[in-house]
């Protein structure tokens, strides 16, 4: 009788000295690390950041500023120039040749942003610019103004018509060169399946809510809208939104601070605004309903930093951007 | 791990009668959890005071370092597995407690929060209450074993007990004090941090019993 019960018991006490993992919460979070900027551009707005290699990238933003780095942000140089006027939007398509949209005008450079030559005067502001192939692009700006070159940036065609109500368009996508959007405020959606010879448009005309960024995917009628919720309203929407035929999809907790910038590289899809980065990432999404998921520091706080722009300098390496010179480094 | 023990416990029980040698208790008494908590909160700021009306949740860490209150009951068997002599065996003591979770203020969660537990020890016992044939007025046993438990978390770790006994002509007296080996440790998973310790929690119980 008493051997079996010892060895029930040896068995109990060896089976009790097993350690069990439990997790308690999931969240996606990122290292994030603040760069050192000049001087001179803390002052300014940094609206925007295109890296176009893993160490080379460029950084524009309020009053002409524009930083550059060789060496994987660790240092800046400044190539700030006032008569730019405030930088939007950064689109290098290499290390020296990139495209500015600024409030005056659109401008083209050879030399990785020494010199910059203007190849539209505004007589709107422009906001956003994209080059779908190396012949073809888009630029958007106030006034409902949608700009398309067909030659690589030598000639740019208005689109707009004088029909159309006017309202301030912030962001262009195209996911292939005759298929796009363009978004702005009082909540303007405009859409095109065939290079812009039509555009199908949508404005309320008097909401505040507005959009900032479109991202267009190949899926038809599938993009993602970053804007702002709806000021002062009884209702709150959230700012980010995914809408594909299947439905619309917004982050696991609702999120009501605007959204300015949006990056994507393969398949990770990154988004930032005011206080908050939002990603692709369905294994960290606390509700099952929604594959978006906030993102945290690697402490588990908020990311409390007014973001503007962010883009992808390799897969696991993100830069933003935001309001008093912030300037990050983040890990995906 | 629970259900491994449930088996071997119930697989033990049928000796435990045959041999007639077991003995019941009841006790009651406090234990005390040792609560450290370091993990994230939401907070959704009133969206009638704020500019722009964010309500986004915003994360901010929180740290709880908090000892609460356990009052409990608890029975039990003690059986003896393998006596030595009328004064000195080995034995296994099975006991089933449960206690209501008391927290001077809400600590994440845990206040007012039902435990039933199940501490079993392999024991070694001298003197009053080694077996029924002890005469020794006092006594003493020490045992090691598994806590497993019934809570709102997974709440099991390794445990370890000492015991003071007295014995009159009715009934033997004990003081029991027993603990966590270790803490039961909680994590929350940071995608890029992997697992961080978010929460532990740790037992430690005193209990005043009499045999029957």
């Amino acid at each position: 009788m008493k051997k079996p019960l010892l060895l029930v018991l040896t068995c109990g006490l060896l089976s009790g000295c097993e350690k069990e993992v439990y997790v308690l919460d999931r969240y996606a979070t990122m290292r994030a690390e603040e760069l050192v900027v000049p001087a001179a551009a803390k002052a300014s707005d940094l609206l925007t950041v295109d890296f176009v290699s893993p160490a080379q990238g460029f950084v524009g933003g309020t009053d002409g500023t524009l930083l550059a780095t060789a060496d994987g942000g660790q240092s800046w140089q400044n190539l700030s120039q006032p008569t730019l006027g405030t930088i939007r939007k950064l689109a290098f398509t290499s290390a020296t040749a990139g495209w500015a949209a600024t409030t005056s005008g659109l401008y083209r450079t050879t030399n990785g942003g020494q010199t910059w030559q203007r190849v539209v005067n505004a007589t709107t502001p422009l906001n956003d610019v994209q080059f779908v192939s190396p012949q073809v692009g888009y630029a958007v700006g106030s006034q409902s103004q949608i700009l398309k070159t067909t030659n690589g940036g030598q000639t740019w065609q208005s689109q707009r018509q004088y029909t159309w109500k006017y309202v301030e368009l912030r962001s262009v996508s195209f996911s292939a060169p005759d298929s796009g959007m363009a978004v702005g405020n009082h909540e303007a959606m405009y859409s095109t399946t065939n290079g812009g010879q039509t555009w199908l448009r949508r404005d309320d005309g008097i909401s505040d809510r507005g959009y900032h960024a479109v991202l267009k995917y190949r899926q038809p009628e599938h993009f993602l809208l970053l804007g702002q919720s709806d000021p002062g309203g009884l209702l709150y929407y959230s700012s980010f939104l995914e809408r594909s035929p299947s439905g619309d999809h917004s982050p696991e907790n609702q999120n009501t601070f605007t959204m300015y910038g949006v990056a994507r590289l393969q398949d990770r899809t990154v988004a930032v605004g005011e206080n908050t980065i939002i990603r692709y990432d369905p294994a960290y999404s606390s509700n099952a309903n929604t594959p978006w998921a906030l993102v945290h520091a690697s402490d588990g706080t908020t990311l409390i930093r007014p973001f503007r722009a962010i883009d992808f300098a390799d897969l696991n390496t993100l830069y933003a951007v935001g309001a008093s010179g912030l300037l990050m480094r983040l890990q995906y | 791990m629970k259900h491994i023990w449930t088996v071997l416990l119930l697989a033990a029980l049928p000796y435990a009668v045959r041999a007639q040698v077991s003995r019941g208790h009841l006790s009651t008494g406090a234990s005390g959890l040792l609560l450290r908590s370091t993990s994230v909160e939401a907070g959704y700021p009133d969206p009638n005071s704020i500019p722009g009306n964010d309500i986004t949740a915003v994360y901010r860490l929180r740290t709880i370092d908090a000892n609460l209150l356990l009052i409990q009951a608890s029975g039990g068997l003690e059986v003896v597995a393998l006596k030595f002599s009328p004064d000195q065996a080995l034995g296994l003591s099975l006991n089933a407690r449960f206690g209501l979770v008391q927290a001077p203020e809400e600590a994440a969660g845990f206040n007012g929060k039902l435990l039933l537990d199940f501490p079993q020890y392999l024991t070694w016992r001298y003197g009053a209450r080694a077996t029924r044939k002890s005469q020794k007025t006092l006594g003493v046993a020490v045992g090691a074993g598994y806590r497993w438990a019934y809570f709102f978390l997974p709440f099991n770790s390794p445990s370890v007990m000492l015991e003071g006994v007295y014995a009159n002509k009715h009934h033997d007296w004990f003081l029991r004090l027993s603990a966590d080996t270790r803490k039961m440790q909680f994590y929350n998973d940071y995608s890029s941090e992997g697992l961080v310790p978010a929460l532990s929690l740790q037992q430690i119980s005193v209990a005043v019993g009499r045999s029957f």
